[in-house]
């Protein structure tokens, strides 16, 4: 019995003290990969929502996170539109925003209504000069990306090329998936959850307030002992 | 509390201590029962965009938006950025709006796993004001508040960057004011770019 809370105890406090410092051990930003664990936590990952290639170059979607071939991008986007190359590289759009990208896909900037980018973005193609073509909610839009200058455009004849979805080639997709899945379970959640007891479920939460309040009782007795062998 | 009573009832001392505690407990379990209703309130009403960047803008340029342009994070440049962040800068170029001697910034930064958008107005090479334009985590709002937001104001970078005045945090709060503290630093650091003819070039 003893040694059970030791044991306790000790469980708790080091993961206690461990928790106290999560952000400067960097455990929100560390990720389980084993999958044993992501199995216990039933952590099953969605298929590609969508995909789109532009030279030998491609942007899926997944969930809220969107993929550069095989690397995830910062950022937490609802959809994808598209993505077409241009003079310095891709730019990859949203319903509201244009990612641009250099050829080696580092991100540059991303633009927002701020910076004029029409809403309602259904498609991108590339028009006559290389020039990107967005169909908006405001029609079709001309995007000079330097001058972030926006022009209606009237004639759909000039676009050369929309951006067309397409499916994810086996390989890559089981690559992003295996990427994806691998950042959704911190180590801060992990450590959280032994030192709740969820790591168990509903019992093992229960576990734990039992040895609380356990904890306590023996706190509060052993007080009372004290304190009745003082006035005696 | 349960055992206090317990315990109380056991030494004659202590028995007018139990009756006292008895008149507490309902001001302080009614003090309990607010708390449990306002609580919640205030932090659904701290997530989410405060104020959009267009409004913002509009805001700190009375209705007359200047053109932007921007400052590319490249060589010397971009080692700074990193050193102030404390991590590779996640963008290649930041946009200002306006010029050398008042510009505004508005910049994304993780505080503990979602960015944080501040705004952020230079003038003469010192903070004008700063703001919190959307917060998305849970915790570490505080940071949105003019009592923390003021001490910012008018503050510079002297060595290394470094502000010409400690930041008194908000317990609770830290990565959310280490995430404003970094900005601060790196836009001011920035801004000292502007106009000059190396800056916008790739």
């Amino acid at each position: 019995m003893g040694v059970v809370s030791a044991l306790f105890v000790l469980l708790l406090s080091f993961t206690g003290l461990v928790l106290h410092h999560g952000s400067s051990l960097g455990l929100d930003s560390q990720f389980i990969t084993s999958s044993p664990l992501l199995n216990w936590y039933n952590i099953e990952v969605p298929g590609i929502t969508l995909s789109y290639t532009a030279g030998n170059r491609r942007a899926s979607i997944i969930e809220q996170a969107i993929y550069f071939d095989d690397a995830m991008l910062p950022g937490s986007y609802n959809n994808l539109a598209g993505i077409v190359e241009s003079e310095f590289g891709f730019v990859i759009a949203t319903n509201n925003r244009l990612i641009l990208l250099t050829e080696q896909g580092e991100l540059v900037e991303v633009l927002a209504s701020v910076n004029g980018v029409p809403a309602g973005i259904t498609a991108i193609g590339v028009g006559v000069g290389g020039v990107a073509i967005l169909d908006s909610a405001a029609g079709l839009v001309q995007a000079n990306l330097d001058s972030l200058r926006w022009e209606a455009v009237v004639d759909a004849g000039i676009v050369d090329n929309w951006s067309a979805a397409s499916t994810v080639p086996e390989g890559l997709e089981a690559a992003i998936r295996e990427h994806y899945r691998s950042t959704l379970l911190s180590v801060e959640r992990l450590v959280l959850d032994l030192h709740s007891g969820r790591i168990f479920g509903a019992a093992g939460a229960l576990l734990v307030d039992i040895m609380a309040v356990l904890f306590m009782l023996m706190a509060a007795t052993g007080v009372w002992i004290w304190l009745r062998r003082r006035s005696e | 509390m349960a055992l206090t009573w317990v315990l109380a009832g056991n030494s004659n001392n202590l028995k007018i201590g139990k009756s006292a505690m008895l008149s507490r407990r309902s001001t302080g379990f009614r003090a309990v029962l607010l708390l449990m209703v306002i609580l919640p309130i205030g932090v659904v009403a701290a997530l989410g965009d405060y104020i959009t960047a267009e409004d913002y803008l509009n805001r700190v340029f009375w209705g007359e938006l200047p053109a932007s342009n921007t400052v590319w994070l490249t060589g010397e440049r971009k080692q700074r950025a990193e050193e102030i962040l404390g991590h590779k800068p996640g963008v290649l170029r930041m946009r200002y709006w306006g010029d050398q001697s008042r510009s505004a910034w508005i910049v994304d930064e993780i505080g503990k796993t979602e960015p944080i958008t501040i705004g952020i107005v230079i003038g003469d090479s010192k903070i004008e004001e700063i703001e919190v334009l959307a917060f998305r985590e849970s915790r570490g709002w505080e940071i949105k508040h003019d009592f923390f937001t003021r001490q910012f104001r008018g503050a510079f970078i002297e060595q290394q960057q470094r502000l010409d005045r400690s930041i008194d945090g908000i317990s609770g709060a830290t990565l959310s004011v280490n995430a404003m503290t970094k900005v601060s630093r790196l836009v001011l650091y920035l801004a000292e770019s502007i106009g000059n003819p190396k800056t916008d070039l790739y």
